[in-house]
């Protein structure tokens, strides 16, 4: 039992029938050939890897800790909500997975990016992430792309994401190629089989304290899991360098989708083009950190909306910070950005619709 | 709540007929109608599922004029999800029921239809991928209950002889078509205890209008929580609902008096130009002191 709910794998595997096996599987797809890539299932394959060397044990002692973990939480987000009181009734405290990175670098960050969550790193950047998600998409779902532009464009318009179309269009304007390469790279995610039921930003969301406090990520994808009879694997793609946030970013997916789904995936991964799949097997170790960094990020954001003066920690991300022209601490850090380029990845997270508070 | 059909009819009958009165001492002679809505909703106060946890007065009062736009997965998703859980065969993937579904596209409603049909490729596979993560979430909700019956609908109930309409969607149910105990109301919306009741008081008024008899329970699942919350179906719960579409329809007819309360909702309100504590909230900050 997890959270007094019973944990569903065998459930839910009898329940949707024989499938079969993956390596068997039809890919999704395949109907038209492309021409960025011929051959696909790179992460697939390496992700299939990992699993098979893995000590399932892992997982499944990870499973065991989620309830103690939510348990001792839910205590500390129960005494941040009591913070709350008499400040606005009824209202939410959110800590989404953008949220709590911001926290990590800079309280002014957040503080800022709450009141502007439009103000992100640079644009042509902030777009290729963007793009990239959007070809990891068509290559699960469709198969090869042939058009990228066209075909970004035509995901993106029937998101509704029309700025961001825009923003495509004049990208595109100033140099027709700007994303051929992350399309090219995104062949690497085709032949994900049927059976592992490929999840394309799939929502986790715990909520805490009589849903007081609501902490929220989007999954770029999930593969596996409950509801299927194989391993969960929860992969997030970056299109950016290699940061040490993206470990505790997909630790904290980790997290999130055992509370979910009532067990703890077996993998989580970092997908950045043309780099060796960054797998990590979820452990308690893994699950433990993620929330004592995920306490002590609602801890800190109650404390903002009640009135606390945010620290500064002046760092890269002052180059996209809605106070840097006020801020003296950014002042401080102007020139070039250490570590080179900000995080294009560091988007706007969802957050699931609803009231909230904030400083 | 009482298992028992013919009080759970009663127990609605009153409900509807407290809504009645009281929307007849609230609006006298305003806001008479006869038949259904216009296209536009022009003259129509529409008090949907989204109302009841509103927290702005003036945002209701003063709604956004509506439009027509083309499909999205946001408009889709939701209701291919229901008809790909409804029509699954349980040994099939929801993806290849997914594919049979928009393969028979003659079957579905003329807007979803219509809409698809333009989309090429690229846009399909964007949808395809947004209904399929829908019924993960959804079934992962469900903790794989199998007894479900994944019919669910936009309802429509027009408050007889006014041009108020009531507008609730639900997705599964437990029971009967005619009859269902229990309806599951599955969306991304993070609300708490008391908003349940009252939206929960909502959707069984509004939803069980045609059949008549109030469900045992409203169950509702918020996206990406793996997790449901009951709500009985009791007179008070009724009661509560019909008191927030009293107020709100007393707004619609009165909306200078509607008051502008600032939340996270103002960064993509329509009235964001014309609300000072709107502004507030939304407009870049002084620089706050910081240690």
């Amino acid at each position: 039992m997890v959270n007094g709910e019973m944990v569903v794998s065998s459930l839910m595997t009898g329940r949707l029938g024989p499938v079969p096996d993956p390596h068997d599987a039809v890919p999704v797809g395949w109907e038209t050939p492309g021409v960025h890539g011929e051959v696909g299932g790179a992460l697939f394959d390496e992700v299939v890897a990992e699993l098979e060397v893995l000590d399932p044990a892992l997982a499944v002692s990870a499973t065991g800790a989620l309830p103690g973990l939510r348990d001792r939480l839910e205590q500390r987000a129960s005494a941040a909500a009591a913070l709350l009181d008499g400040h606005e009734e009824g209202a939410v405290l959110r800590v989404p997975k953008s949220r709590l990175a911001d926290l990590q670098q800079c309280e002014r960050l957040a503080v800022a990016r709450h009141a502007r969550p439009d103000a992100g790193p640079p644009g042509l950047a902030a777009l290729r992430g963007v793009a990239l998600d959007r070809f990891v998409l068509l290559e699960v779902a469709q198969g090869p792309i042939v058009d990228p532009v066209e075909e970004l464009l035509s995901v993106l318009d029937v998101q509704g994401e029309l700025d961001t179309c825009d923003q495509v269009v004049a990208a595109a304007s100033a140099d027709p190629g700007f994303v051929d390469d992350l399309a090219a790279a995104a062949a690497a995610w085709r032949g994900v089989p049927r059976s592992w039921w490929p999840r394309l930003q799939s929502p986790a969301v715990a909520q805490l304290a009589d849903g007081r406090v609501v902490c929220s990520g989007k999954l770029d994808v999930e593969l596996g899991g409950v509801l299927t009879p194989h391993p969960g694997v929860v992969v997030e793609v970056k299109s950016g360098a290699p940061r040490p946030a993206h470990v505790e970013e997909v630790a904290l997916y980790a997290l999130l989708v055992g509370w979910r789904d009532g067990v703890a995936p077996s993998l989580v991964a970092r997908w950045y083009p043309d780099e060796p799949t960054a797998c990590m097997p979820v452990d308690t170790g893994l699950l433990t950190s993620a929330a004592a960094r995920l306490g002590d990020a609602i801890e800190q954001w109650a404390q903002l909306v009640v009135g606390r003066r945010p620290e500064e920690s002046p760092g890269p991300w002052c180059r996209w910070c809605p106070h840097a022209a006020v801020c003296p601490s950014a002042a401080a850090t102007a020139g070039p950005t250490p570590g080179g380029l900000a995080d294009p990845d560091d988007e706007v997270e969802w957050e699931p619709p609803g009231d909230e508070v904030g400083p | 709540m009482t298992p028992d059909p013919a009080e759970r009819a009663e127990l609605l009958a009153a409900a509807r007929g407290r809504l009645q009165a009281s929307l007849d001492d609230l609006l006298g002679d305003r806001l008479r109608a006869s038949g259904r809505p216009p296209r536009d909703r022009a003259g129509w106060i529409e008090v949907r599922d989204a109302d009841m946890v509103g927290r702005c007065a003036a945002r209701f009062a003063h709604p956004a004029p509506s439009q027509w736009s083309d499909l999205t997965t946001i408009t889709a998703t939701r209701t291919l999800g229901r008809l790909v859980l409804r029509d699954r065969d349980p040994s099939e993937s929801p993806d290849a029921a997914l594919d049979r579904i928009l393969a028979g596209a003659d079957d579905l409603p003329a807007w979803l239809a219509n809409g698809l049909e333009p989309l090429d490729r690229s846009a399909t596979a964007a949808v395809r991928t947004s209904v399929f993560a829908w019924v993960a979430d959804a079934l992962t909700a469900v903790r794989g209950r199998s007894d479900l019956a994944w019919d669910g609908a936009t309802e429509r109930v027009t408050v007889p002889g006014r041009a108020v309409q009531l507008v609730a969607r639900w997705d599964a149910r437990l029971g009967s078509r005619r009859s269902p105990t229990t309806l599951l109301v599955h969306s991304p919306r993070v609300a708490d205890g008391a908003d349940d009741v009252v939206a929960a008081g909502f959707v069984a008024l509004v939803a069980c209008h045609h059949s008549g008899v109030a469900p045992e329970r409203i169950r509702f699942s918020t996206a990406g929580t793996g997790a449901t919350r009951a709500v009985a179906i009791t007179g008070a719960v009724l009661s509560t609902a019909v008191e927030r579409i009293v107020e709100l329809v007393g707004l619609s007819v009165e909306p200078d008096e509607a008051p502008f309360t600032a939340g996270g909702w103002c960064r993509w309100c329509h009235l964001l130009d014309d609300c000072e504590v709107g502004r507030a909230v939304v407009a870049p900050p002084d620089a706050p002191e910081s240690t």
